[in-house]
C-alpha cells in the first residue's frame, strides 16, 4: 500500500507540473459596441491567427465552450445581439471572453444640447453623444469627459414617436478615476422630475467596462427630455484617489 | 473529503487510465513559426539554490566566453552573469538605479560593456565586471540639450572600430554619434513627424547583414524600425503594426526583437517576440499571431498566448537558443527557449 501511495503522490505532483497550461490571449474584435438595424447592418470580424486554434462564439449571452459555434468568417449583424467569443487550443487554456454588443439604432432626435465637458475631453462636443458612434476602452476618443457635475443633456425627440427607454452609454475605468455616476434624473419639457436613478457606491475595485444604463420611461410622446447626471463628488476610501471628484465619461445617448 | 477516501479514489482513477497516457506524454507547446520555432525550457534556472532578486530585467549580452550578462535596474545586483545551462555564475554592480541599455564591444580578452542609466542621465563604458572606465554626460556640445534631465539614454551601439551611437529614447529622441576618440561627431533623429524623426527611440544596433553596414533604430510608439546610414541619413522604415518593438538584435541573417506590448497604444501585460528575415520581413512571432502579409503590408501583430508580460529584450546564443528578459513582470529572471526541430 505504501508503495502505491508514493506512486500516487508522484503522479499527482508530476501531473501538476506537466499539465499546467498557459492561457491563450483573447481574440481580436473590430467592434466592441455598435448600433445596428436592418438598414444599417454591421460586420463583426474576429481575428486569432494561431495554428490549431479555433474561435468559438455564442449569441445567447452564455460563455462560449468547445461546443459553441465555430467562427469561420465575418458575421453580418442585422439586429441587436451580444456576441461572446473565446479562443481555444488543445495545448493551452481557453482565453478570456471578448464581447461585442450590438444595440438597436435609436429613435430620431431632432435637437440636443450638452453641458460643456472638461476641455481636454471635449471630442466633437454635444454631437459626440448623438452620432451613433461608441468609444472603446480607451477614453481619448468618442467620449465627453467631466470632472464636475451636474452634467445636463437636453434633447428633443421627434414628438410623433412613443418612447419607452433612454440608454446612456458610459465608461468605467477606475484606474483612470472614471466611475459610474452617483445619480441620474430625467425631467420633461416643464422641468418636472419623471425618474430618478441612484447608483450604489462601489466598495471594491472592478474591471474596466463599457456600461449601458437603461432607464425605463412611462410610454409616451415627449417634446423634450433632460438628463441630469451627477458624477461622484468624492472617490471612495479604498481607491488611491480617495476624496477627489471622480470622472464621468459618456459616449452615447439614445432612446427607444 | 477525507484524505483516505481521496487516496482510495485516486487509485481507482489511476487504474482506469492507460499507463502510457499518464503522466509523461504532455507535449511541450511550440512557439513561433516557419523555421524559427521554439520550446520553453521552463526549468532552466531550477538548479540554483537561490535566485537573485531583480526589479526590471532590461537587456542582455553574450560574451566571447559564451556567458550571458543581464542588466537590471536593481542596485542590489545590476548585473547577473549566467551560463547557458542556467547556472547563476555571479551577481554584481550597485551603481545603476536606472540601468537600461546593455551592449558589448571589443574582442575576447578585451571586451567591455556600454551601459545607459535613465535615472542618472548618463552612459558608461565598464569592464565585464561592471567597473566604470568612462562616463558620458548629456551632449551639451551638440547645442540640442539645455540640461541633463532632457537626456534619458536607453541604448547604445558600437562599431568594430569603436564609434558609439547612443539612442536618447526616453529623452529628446536624438541619436548621438561619438567617434572612437569618445568625442561628439554627429547628432540626428529627434522629435517630429517626418520619417527621419523618432518617437521612443528605445534601441539601436549596427546591421552588418549587408556589405554596407547600416543602423537600425527603434521607433517604438510608431511600431516600426528605421534604417539609417552610419552617417545618420534616414533610409527606410520597417513597419510592424501592433508591435511596440524594443531594441533590434541581429543574429546571423535574422533580426530579433522583444515586443513590449500588443497594439500601438499598448495593452498591459501582453507582448511577444518577433523575428525578421534578411529582407526585414516578419517570419516568426513566438507568443504572437502568425505573421501574415497583404501583399507587402504586414498585418497587425498581437499576443496570442499569455507567455510573456512586457518582454524587453531577446538574446540569441551560439546554439540558436533564445533568452527573453522582461520589464515589470513580477520580478522574474529571463526565460530560455530552445530551437524546436
Amino acid at each position: 500500500m505504501s508503495r502505491w501511495l508514493i506512486w500516487i503522490l508522484f503522479c499527482g505532483l508530476s501531473n501538476v507540473s506537466f499539465t499546467q497550461k498557459i492561457q491563450l490571449s483573447p481574440p481580436k474584435t473590430n467592434v466592441q459596441m455598435a448600433m445596428v438595424s436592418k438598414a444599417h447592418p454591421q460586420n463583426l470580424v474576429l481575428d486569432f491567427r494561431m495554428d490549431g486554434a479555433t474561435i468559438r462564439y455564442t449569441l445567447d449571452g452564455n460563455e462560449p465552450t468547445l461546443k459553441s459555434m465555430r467562427y469561420k468568417s465575418p458575421l453580418n449583424i442585422i439586429k441587436p445581439c451580444i456576441i461572446k467569443a473565446k479562443a481555444f487550443h488543445q495545448d493551452f487554456d481557453p482565453s478570456e471572453t471578448v464581447t461585442a454588443t450590438f444595440v438597436s439604432t435609436g429613435k430620431k432626435i431632432l435637437n440636443y444640447n450638452v453641458s460643456e465637458p472638461n476641455p481636454k475631453y471635449a471630442d466633437e462636443g454635444s454631437k459626440t453623444l448623438f452620432d451613433g458612434q461608441f468609444g472603446n476602452m480607451s477614453y481619448t476618443k468618442n467620449y465627453l469627459g467631466y470632472d464636475k457635475g451636474p452634467v445636463e443633456i437636453t434633447f428633443q425627440p421627434d414628438s410623433h414617436q412613443f418612447i419607452t427607454t433612454i440608454h446612456i452609454s458610459h465608461l468605467i475605468n477606475q484606474g483612470a478615476w472614471i466611475f459610474s455616476p452617483y445619480k441620474i434624473s430625467v425631467f420633461d419639457e416643464n422641468n418636472k422630475l419623471l425618474i430618478q436613478k441612484n447608483f450604489e457606491e462601489s466598495t471594491q475595485k472592478s474591471a474596466s467596462n463599457h456600461s449601458i444604463n437603461t432607464i425605463n420611461m412611462p410610454k409616451k410622446q415627449y417634446n423634450q427630455l433632460k438628463l441630469v447626471i451627477e458624477p461622484i463628488s468624492s472617490i471612495p476610501d479604498w481607491h488611491d484617489g480617495r476624496g477627489h471628484p471622480a470622472w464621468f465619461f459618456v459616449d452615447e445617448v439614445w432612446v427607444e | 473529503m477525507h484524505r483516505r477516501t481521496f487516496l482510495a479514489q485516486s487509485t481507482t482513477i489511476l487504474a482506469s487510465l492507460p499507463f502510457t497516457s499518464f503522466p509523461f506524454d504532455m507535449a511541450k507547446p511550440v512557439f513561433g513559426h516557419q523555421n524559427k520555432k521554439y520550446t520553453w525550457d521552463k526549468d532552466w534556472l531550477d538548479g540554483n539554490p537561490t535566485l537573485p532578486g531583480v526589479k526590471d530585467c532590461h537587456e542582455m549580452v553574450f560574451t566571447a566566453n559564451k556567458e550571458i550578462i543581464l542588466l537590471t535596474n536593481d542596485t542590489r545586483n545590476n548585473f547577473i552573469r549566467m551560463s547557458k545551462s542556467g547556472k547563476i555564475l555571479s551577481t554584481y554592480g550597485n551603481e545603476f538605479p536606472g540601468g537600461h541599455g546593455l551592449t558589448i564591444g571589443g574582442v575576447k580578452g578585451d571586451e567591455f560593456l556600454l551601459v545607459t542609466d535613465t535615472e542618472r542621465h548618463q552612459f558608461y563604458k565598464t569592464t565585464l565586471d561592471g567597473k566604470i572606465i568612462q562616463t558620458w554626460n548629456y551632449p551639451q556640445e551638440s547645442e540640442k540639450y539645455q540640461n541633463k534631465a532632457s537626456f534619458v539614454p536607453t541604448e547604445t551601439a558600437v562599431t568594430k572600430d569603436g564609434n558609439i551611437y547612443v539612442a536618447d529614447g526616453y529623452g529628446a529622441q536624438y541619436i548621438i554619434h561619438y567617434g572612437a576618440d569618445g568625442k561628439l561627431k554627429n547628432i540626428f533623429g529627434g522629435q517630429g513627424a517626418e520619417p527621419k524623426h523618432l518617437d521612443n527611440a528605445h534601441g539601436i544596433c549596427i546591421d552588418s547583414r549587408r556589405e554596407t553596414p547600416t543602423l537600425i533604430i527603434t521607433d517604438r510608439n510608431r511600431c516600426c524600425f528605421k534604417k539609417y546610414s552610419l552617417d545618420g541619413t534616414y533610409l527606410e522604415t520597417i513597419t510592424l503594426p501592433g508591435a511596440n518593438v524594443c531594441r533590434p538584435v541581429i543574429n546571423g541573417d535574422y533580426l530579433f526583437a522583444a515586443v513590449l506590448t500588443s497594439g500601438s497604444t499598448g495593452n498591459a501585460e501582453t507582448g511577444f517576440v518577433i523575428i525578421l528575415d534578411q529582407d526585414n520581413k516578419l517570419i516568426s512571432a513566438p507568443g504572437g499571431a502568425t505573421p501574415t502579409y497583404d501583399g507587402t503590408v504586414c498585418k497587425e501583430s498581437y499576443q496570442t498566448v499569455k507567455l510573456f508580460k512586457h518582454p524587453h529584450d531577446v538574446l540569441v546564443d551560439d546554439e540558436g537558443s533564445l533568452y527573453v528578459c522582461q520589464w515589470n513582470s513580477g520580478q522574474v529572471l529571463p526565460y530560455k527557449f530552445t530551437p524546436y526541430v
